[in-house]
């Protein structure tokens, strides 16, 4: 079956010039005009999936504006700077289309994401090169599932609940725009990578928009969707784990210096279930209709 | 209205303080986190009690007061802060420059103030400007500890610095056990007598005097209730029920004078109001053993028709403290 990617590249001009009929992802940085942005991908044709602005300064120093309603926008911050910058644009962010990931290497955002959330803004985290506070993260985990005051998403673990099946392998891949079944990096020069960091590290599948829509029968990207596979070779690697099919070995390279992730996704999943449970029990009749 | 302790640590220190046996066993510098504070906003919403109450100690003294003011009223809570208008210039610019323009209709302060001639002059000039920059968001409390006390300085306040007009009376207690100062039983008439004696100065500056809890409306001769009546439009409270304080540990009691008796986690229970039923009932069963701080409060018929609560419960455990356990087992949890 012939799938339709989406794709995920730079806000280049010239590059988007050659993208026809296609969903975007859109990376640019925090100085952007994103109104422009969105008009130039629509203008050549193609649908604009989300814009993310890869932000170096702090989450409060985003120019925020009223002309970015409407817009479907990603913001990935390291920290999120003065609280009291963030309240005074905390109405418009909320109006917006937005949806904020701050970095888990620092301590603080675990916090600063529960902030947020409670204050119904949708937000996750992006995992950083540091250790990963398995415990930080499960608490942000329990507020985010069983908490019942109203609060917003959270990521990775709404896109978990709402995507889980308890038969199956559930790849959170796609909150980071990295789940090769959806998503297709590409760069100036037409390289095609499976994740982002693939593409700056040169690991390239293809080169050429032309092999987008013949990019299943590659043998490198065949490859890359089952690379998963390379875990049941492994003695006691991560597809023995309990929590396999929801982690899929994302942590692996990381588990000897910081173990922790089999418990979180453990609870996860446990999580998941409760989820399910709920959803199942308040799942309404569906009265045949004449 | 719940009170939120932000902090444990204070910058006076009140020879009446009814909260000093709580500070005094608290780790100082045990402060409210966030999640924690967050994890209060939700149960209270939960349980639809959209006001709050911040105080400490002084609860300026919290690294993140402002941040937490602003999220709470973001929340679309109602904030009062319970301060002694006592705080460093880096705070104070800031409470200026972030709070000073919010509405009166979201964010209120009440302004503890002491006798001028016992407060230092540093003390007075930091009050002074807080009240001169926060007084229309401001209340003035003041805490009766002794029968002969004087109110002028708060009716210079309020004109000087155009403070609402109302004055919230409170009535310094026992901490049972321990040793504070307050008003003793056999000097609360003449307590009462001086408050009535300041009530044509209350009503020829419109100013309103509400009573805090714990006053019993027996120290007040017929004549008397009859002018708090007229002057509070028949508004008169002379209870005493519980006024839940949620520490920055999570733990929850039912009043400062009895925090050191029957804490709890706030975690062993759903909602505010399951923390306010287990308090109320603590305190019937106080009550049943000791009707109120009278002898007389035993047969009075306005105690049974709950006009009058029988003063403030720490007397009632004041009578616990040197007999053998014989009362309701509960009472000794």
């Amino acid at each position: 079956m012939t799938r339709e990617h989406i794709i995920v590249c730079q806000f280049d001009e010239n590059l988007l010039g050659r993208l026809h009929k296609k969903r975007l992802v859109v990376n640019t940085s925090a100085d952007a005009n994103i109104p422009h942005i969105c008009q130039f991908v629509n203008n050549n044709q193609n649908n604009l999936h989300c814009i993310v602005i890869h932000q170096n300064n702090t989450l409060a120093s985003t120019p925020f504006h009223e002309n970015w309603r409407g817009i479907p926008i990603a913001v990935f911050a390291d920290q999120m700077g003065s609280f009291k910058e963030i309240m005074q644009k905390m109405r418009l962010i909320r109006d917006l289309n937005i949806r904020i990931f701050l970095n888990t290497d620092f301590k603080e955002n675990f916090t600063n994401i529960h902030i947020l959330a409670s204050l119904g803004i949708d937000c996750g985290v992006f995992f950083g090169e540091n250790n990963l506070d398995w415990e930080a993260l499960n608490d942000l985990m329990t507020y985010s599932v069983y908490s019942k005051a109203h609060h917003a998403t959270i990521e990775p673990f709404h896109f978990i609940i709402n995507n889980y099946n308890p038969t199956r392998t559930t790849d959170f891949s796609s909150v980071y725009f990295n789940n090769p079944y959806t998503y297709l990096h590409i760069d100036s020069e037409e390289n095609i990578a499976i994740t982002k960091n693939d593409l700056i590290e040169g690991k390239y599948i293809a080169s050429g928009i032309n092999l987008i829509p013949d990019i299943s029968e590659n043998e490198k990207y065949k490859e890359a969707l089952h690379s998963w596979q390379e875990f049941f070779l492994q003695e006691n690697g991560c597809a023995f784990c309990q929590a396999w099919r929801v982690c899929m070995g994302k942590f692996s390279t990381s588990i000897k210096d910081n173990p922790g992730c089999s418990k979180f996704f453990v609870d996860m999943m446990e999580a998941a279930d409760y989820f399910l449970s709920v959803q199942h029990k308040n799942k309404r009749k569906e009265l045949w209709q004449p | 209205m719940a009170n939120i302790l932000l902090t444990q640590q204070c910058v006076r220190s009140c020879p009446y303080c009814f909260a000093k046996k709580h500070m005094a066993d608290s780790i100082p510098d045990d402060i409210l986190t966030w999640d924690n504070l967050i994890y209060i906003a939700d149960l209270m919403e939960h349980s639809n009690e959209m006001g709050v109450s911040l105080l400490g100690g002084e609860p300026t003294l919290h690294p993140h007061f402002v941040d937490f003011v602003l999220y709470l009223l973001e929340r679309r809570f109602h904030v009062n802060v319970f301060t002694s208008g006592i705080m460093g210039e880096k705070m104070f610019n800031e409470c200026e420059r972030v709070l000073g323009k919010i509405s009166p209709d979201r964010l209120s302060f009440v302004c503890n103030v002491n006798n001028p001639e016992k407060s230092s002059f540093s003390e007075l000039e930091n009050v002074r400007r807080f009240l001169k920059t926060f007084g229309h968001l401001s209340t003035v409390g003041f805490n009766i500890y002794k029968h002969d006390f004087n109110l002028d300085f708060i009716f210079q306040y309020v004109n000087e610095f155009g403070l609402r007009r109302h004055l919230r009376l409170g009535l310094a207690h026992p901490i049972p056990g321990q040793h504070n100062i307050y008003v003793h039983i056999d000097k609360m008439k003449l307590m009462a007598e001086r408050l009535i004696s300041y009530l044509p100065v209350f009503e020829r500056l419109k100013i309103k005097a509400g009573f805090d809890c714990g006053f019993p409306l027996c120290i007040f001769t017929e004549e008397q209730i009859g002018k708090l009546f007229k002057h509070n439009s028949g508004r008169l409270s002379f209870g005493c029920g519980p006024a839940i304080d949620i520490g920055p540990d999570m733990t929850v009691w039912g009043c400062f004078p009895l925090s050191n008796t029957h804490k709890r986690s706030i975690y062993e229970f759903d909602s505010m109001n399951d923390i306010r039923n287990f308090y109320r009932d603590l305190h019937q069963k106080v009550r049943t053993e000791v009707s109120g701080i009278f002898g007389d409060c035993d047969d009075c018929i306005y105690r049974e028709e709950n006009l009058c609560m029988g003063g403030c419960l720490a007397h009632s455990y004041n009578h616990f403290i040197n007999e053998a356990n014989i009362r309701f087992k509960e009472i000794y949890k």
